[in-house]
């Protein structure tokens, strides 16, 4: 786990139904030193589920809500600010198995292009900590599986949290160093091998991803298009 | 670096024949029915320190109701033979995880003749994640 400074890069790397590759970005400003805890409670105390998950049982995708302050909040990780990323690392005690619907509907962790990750099988799952990038206008969804034969258990949870506010260079001579391997960045996969639908254009002011097996005169073309 | 707080509960009673909790002193405060576990923290238990001035039978009860002390299951015991005292310190602590707000502890006692008792447990709390 290692949270961007400011002014440092990051790769963000895209698998979406718009298209597989790379957006670099710059975190411009971090708003705290550190990793900022946020303590969620447990997913029967914040109404998430209605009863403890008991032994062998997965639950429904869920997401993580709140009613705080007289405002009831859907998603803790959505938002919509084209220029910020959201950094979490997700922790759960006791740990339970962890499915990842990133986005909503698309469970990530499918095995190879044959077997597809379902939440009864034996892969397809991750054991807490669980690290991940939100970026704007998407839902990220979680199913927890409790692995223990006698327990009913209801996870508690909680985050390490780094919001980045950021800028997504159009520099053609970046992207060049990148990949070809001349500048080593911090990568984040977003999300996993199932595609999702995303509006670059829309949510993250950007165009489409860079693929990384671009050319020159390719990242050039595709960073022309951008907004 | 994790975040820890050290924490010693005590509690003595003139006796009881059926079984009783203790009123409990946390850290120095008095008059605790029984001790609330933060959620988000783990108590862990290190060592126990029990005495009794007859055959006395300590129960560690944790669970969330307060109304009936019985609903509460025993997780540890520790019984006192005769006039004396018992000491016992752990290898691994009783670990008691608060994953919500409402786990309480409460130490009970119960006697064939009441007669005066104490115990207290040594420990520290920690985060959870």
């Amino acid at each position: 786990m290692r949270y961007l400074k400011p002014g440092e890069y990051g790769v963000l790397n895209f698998v979406t139904d718009q298209g597989k590759g790379i957006i670099i970005f710059r975190a411009i400003r971090c708003h705290s030193e550190k990793p900022t805890p946020f303590e969620y409670g447990s997913l029967v105390s914040r109404g998430v589920l209605s009863a403890s998950i008991d032994p062998d049982t997965v639950t429904d995708p869920v997401r993580f809500k709140i009613s705080i302050h007289a405002r009831d909040i859907n998603d803790l990780f959505y938002f919509r600010e084209a220029d910020y990323l959201l950094h979490v690392e997700l922790k759960l005690t006791p740990p339970v198995k962890v499915f990842k619907y990133f986005t909503s509907g698309s469970l990530q962790g499918t095995y190879n292009p044959i077997l597809s990750a379902y939440t009864d099988t034996p892969f397809g799952f991750e054991w807490p900590p669980i690290e991940f990038i939100a970026i704007p206008n998407v839902h990220l969804d979680f199913a927890f599986r409790n692995p223990y034969k006698t327990e009913k258990v209801d996870p508690y949870i909680e985050w390490d949290y780094m919001w980045y506010e950021v800028k997504y260079p159009k520099d053609a001579s970046l992207y060049e160093a990148v990949l070809s391997g001349k500048l080593k960045l911090p990568w984040f996969m977003i999300y996993g091998p199932e595609p999702f639908d995303y509006n670059f254009q829309t949510y993250m002011k950007t165009g489409r991803p860079i693929p990384i097996d671009a050319t020159p005169d390719e990242i050039r073309s595709i960073l022309g298009g951008w907004p | 670096m994790a975040v820890k707080k050290v924490i010693d509960i005590y509690g003595e009673s003139s006796g009881s024949t059926s079984e009783a909790s203790i009123s409990l002193t946390v850290n120095g405060e008095t008059g605790k029915s029984y001790y609330t576990i933060p959620q988000g923290w783990k108590l862990k238990i290190y060592e126990v320190d029990a005495w009794g001035k007859g055959e006395t039978l300590f129960r560690v009860r944790v669970g969330t109701d307060t109304a009936t002390l019985t609903n509460n299951p025993a997780r540890i015991g520790f019984n006192l033979a005769s006039n004396g005292q018992l000491m016992r310190t752990f290898r691994m602590p009783l670990i008691i995880e608060a994953t919500s707000s409402d786990l309480y502890v409460f130490v009970t006692l119960i006697q064939p003749s009441a007669v005066d008792a104490g115990i207290e447990l040594h420990g520290e709390l920690e985060k959870l994640a």
